[in-house]
């Protein structure tokens, strides 16, 4: 028992620290060094936890934190560093990928050397030997070319069988593939049907100076704006992944291309989220004074079923009022029609698709609301009521004395908590309009419905343009700011510690 | 007066019934679509003149089953292990005091205003990176999408769970460790079991937020056969109204009956769960 008791928890913290070795290798290499030595010191640091007696009680907590860590704190620390660089299409590699890539490429020199060549097939492997053009044969070993006969290729060698003329050519595309390397950073490269010719490496990258010589054009290639890039301005594909400090920021408020959609989206979310709630709330709060009648029948029965949107998934609701609101055979429009004459745009004019995002939103949101209210009307003592009659109040003085004031503090981190949903509300917006209709007047991914988390997620997933991961940590980030002052503000107004917000 | 008071209460139920047309508006139109002869939106009256039960027998050939497979493991599997990782962590919080305890439940209070999908840039580059290394953990495989939703939902659930241990009274454990109890088989044999409906609470709420996500999923998975049944049924519908009507009504019926059925049956233990300060729409 005691045995137990001493191995379990070293073993515990040596299960725990080749997790963290693993971990930080890996985030090592994806975000850098730092990165990987952080996480490695956290999961070192639990480890000892682990082992420490005093600080038991860690053995329960470290698995939980763990999963956090990598999953949820981890992706919010890289969001920041993302929203720094120009991370997107285009800008995928580390710059010392992008180098190690180039300096793969060659380049065919002026005089340089050509060789004829003969193909010698042993099963499926296959050699070559070169001839150059004084009559000299050689072979290939060890990055160096050695002389081997002269004037004419031997019909076997080392073991290999030379493959005739007539069928060289069918082993055309296995040669296009292969690269020599020699001895002074060239390259013996297929160059025509016929040649094997010497190539130079292209690029070389200088890290003292940090810039790449184009060693065909003399070129001296700096890098600028996620690119290595030539005297003349013309950029060498691919870019780099960046550090480009507050540009992405900066973009949001300067370019026209990215600010104008970014002020128009930024003021609907708001809206969209303050409108919603309220509306939300205010049938709910009716429903729940109609519903809070002890004498009321089948109150039971009515709770239940008013409660049914909730119970549905949202996003199958959400696709099924997409159908009902379809413009020109939908099942609204058409009882509209016969009843009014009248056909609705629901998709297509920015009024329209609003209006059904609040009444959609609605029918999804009312019964949480409804609940909500209910709860809190039922915890009001019915006391104050009662001397509220003996004083001869009537019901809408005891309504607004004594009920909505203390269901608005009951409620009110409830109200505040349901605008940080909504905020965020990405189903309700992409599933229903998808963000439609487009803008019409600005050439961009964002639609006049969509929300910060909508924009964000076309930014970076649905780009027509290419994705442009940067700009969408960006403005993830600023949905973080204005997220934590809500809570903040709300821990404020409902006691800190006393309430806990937020259901994902 | 009584007469009157009943007199009273007749415009009550008229406007509660009109919500409970507007409730069950798109709720009737969707069963009668799912057994109307025909596929298209065009022409639906919700009496259907022919019924079939055609559209729930297409099922098998949309990939419907398989939707419900991919999301039933990843919910089940997130659900379970959601438990076991936050009970162990909340015992802790709950009944020990230790160093680093106060900063780490406000650390997790503050984690937890952050939903998941204000990270989703990183989610989804993070898993493109360790998919390179760990197969299994990658863009396109359910356990990673597994590992995104479990470490979204620890910091919340551990509050949540820590406030119902923390009404267990501690002499109940007190007496198991004089009785020679282990610390661990305190928790295992005492309070997990005092525990059950929190748990519930939390499994059953993990279980329906996972099932009903749909952004997460569309992120991660890209290979049809993985979807799960969001993003299938989204990816199914999407542009296909006037054809696939039928089919998908089916779809969306019995793949939303079983959580509607849990969530009624369970509402009082999961509305209780969900509205201790918390918002769901």
């Amino acid at each position: 028992m005691d045995l137990y008791k001493t191995i379990f928890p070293i073993l515990y913290s040596i299960i725990i620290v080749v997790i963290g070795i693993f971990f930080s290798y890996i985030i090592g290499n994806v975000a850098g060094i730092i990165w990987g030595l952080i996480f490695f010191l956290v999961t070192f640091f639990f480890s000892l936890l682990i082992l420490h007696p005093k600080t038991y009680p860690w053995r329960y907590i470290v698995p939980a934190f763990l999963l956090m860590f990598i999953f949820m704190i981890y992706p919010i620390i890289y969001t920041i560093q993302i929203a720094f660089t120009n991370y997107g299409t285009g800008h995928i590699l580390t710059k010392s990928q992008v180098i190690e890539q180039l300096e793969k490429e060659t380049y065919l020199p002026q005089n340089t050397q050509n060789y004829e060549y003969a193909i010698y097939e042993n099963g499926n492997k296959i050699k070559i030997l070169l001839k150059d053009s004084s009559g000299n044969i050689y072979k290939i070993d060890n990055k160096k070319l050695i002389l081997i006969v002269k004037e004419n290729f031997p019909s076997e060698f080392e073991g290999y069988k030379i493959v005739p003329r007539e069928k060289k050519f069918s082993k055309i595309s296995l040669l296009q593939n292969l690269k020599f390397e020699l001895e002074d950073n060239s390259f013996l490269q297929l160059s025509d049907l016929n040649h094997f010719s010497l190539y130079k490496q292209r690029y070389v990258y200088i890290p003292e100076e940090d810039v790449i010589i184009d060693r065909l054009t003399n070129e001296r290639l700096i890098p600028k704006g996620g690119f290595f890039t030539r005297p003349n301005g013309e950029k060498l594909i691919p870019g780099f992944v960046e550090f480009v400090g507050m540009e992405n920021f900066l973009r949001l408020i300067k370019d026209d291309r990215v600010s104008k959609p970014f002020l128009r989206v930024f003021l609907w979310t708001i809206f969209w989220a303050a409108g919603t709630t309220l509306l939300n709330f205010t049938v709910g709060l009716f429903l729940a004074l109609l519903m809070n009648d002890k004498n009321l029948k089948f109150k039971g029965i009515y709770r239940t079923l008013l409660i049914v949107p909730w119970a549905i998934p949202a996003f199958i609701s959400l696709l099924i009022w997409v159908g009902l609101l379809n413009t020109e055979v939908g099942v609204v429009n058409r009882i509209l029609f016969s009843l009014f004459g009248i056909k609705i745009p629901w998709f297509l004019e920015t009024t329209w698709a609003r209006v059904a995002l609040f009444v959609v939103n609605l029918w999804l949101g009312y019964p949480y609301a409804m609940t909500v209210c209910l709860g809190a009307l039922q915890s009001i003592p019915e006391e104050l009521y009662e001397s509220a009659k003996v004083d001869g109040a009537s019901y809408f003085q005891q309504l607004r004395s004594i009920t909505l004031p203390l269901l608005l503090t009951a409620i009110g981190p409830l109200l505040v908590g349901t605008f940080a949903f909504n905020f965020n509300n990405f189903n309700v917006i992409y599933l229903l309009t998808a963000g439609k209709p487009p803008m019409s007047d600005i050439s961009t991914v964002a639609g006049t419905t969509d929300i910060l988390i909508s924009y964000t997620y076309k930014l970076a997933f649905e780009g027509g343009r290419g994705q442009d991961y940067g700009l969408a940590a960006t403005i993830s980030i600023i949905v973080f700011i204005i997220i934590a002052t809500i809570s903040i503000f709300n821990f404020w107004i409902s006691g800190m510690f006393k309430r806990e917000v937020r259901y994902e | 007066m009584k007469k009157n008071k009943l007199i009273l209460q007749i415009p009550k139920h008229i406007i509660i019934w009109i919500f409970l047309i507007f409730t069950f508006f798109p709720v009737a139109w969707t069963i009668s679509a799912s057994i109307r002869a025909g596929g298209g939106l065009v022409g639906q009256k919700l009496i259907p003149e022919n019924i079939t039960l055609e559209h729930y027998s297409n099922l098998k050939d949309i990939g419907f089953f398989n939707w419900i497979k991919n999301s039933l493991i990843v919910s089940v599997t997130t659900a379970i292990l959601t438990v076991f990782f936050v009970s162990l962590a909340a015992y802790a919080f709950s009944k020990f005091d230790f160093w680093g305890k106060k900063y780490s439940l406000l650390t997790l209070l503050i984690l937890q205003m952050f939903p998941a999908i204000m990270g989703m840039v990183a989610v989804y580059l993070l898993l493109y990176h360790l998919g390179k290394y760990i197969p299994f953990l990658g863009l396109n495989t359910l356990s990673g999408l597994i590992m995104v939703y479990l470490g979204g939902g620890i910091p919340y659930n551990i509050w949540l769970m820590k406030g119902f241990f923390d009404s267990i009274p501690d002499s109940l454990e007190e007496s198991a460790l004089i009785d020679g109890a282990t610390r661990f088989q305190a928790y295992y044999k005492i309070i997990l079991p005092l525990s059950t409906p929190i748990l519930s609470v939390v499994a059953i709420t993990s279980f329906i937020g996972t099932y009903s996500d749909f952004l997460l999923a569309s992120i991660v998975l890209k290979d049809p056969s993985k979807y799960t049944f969001a993003v299938g049924l989204r990816n199914f519908i999407s542009g296909m109204y006037d054809v696939r009507w039928g089919d998908f009504a089916a779809a969306s019926i019995l793949g939303a009956l079983p959580i509607v059925i849990m969530f009624l049956a369970l509402q009082n233990l999961i509305v209780s769960g969900l509205t201790r300060g918390a918002v769901k729409e």
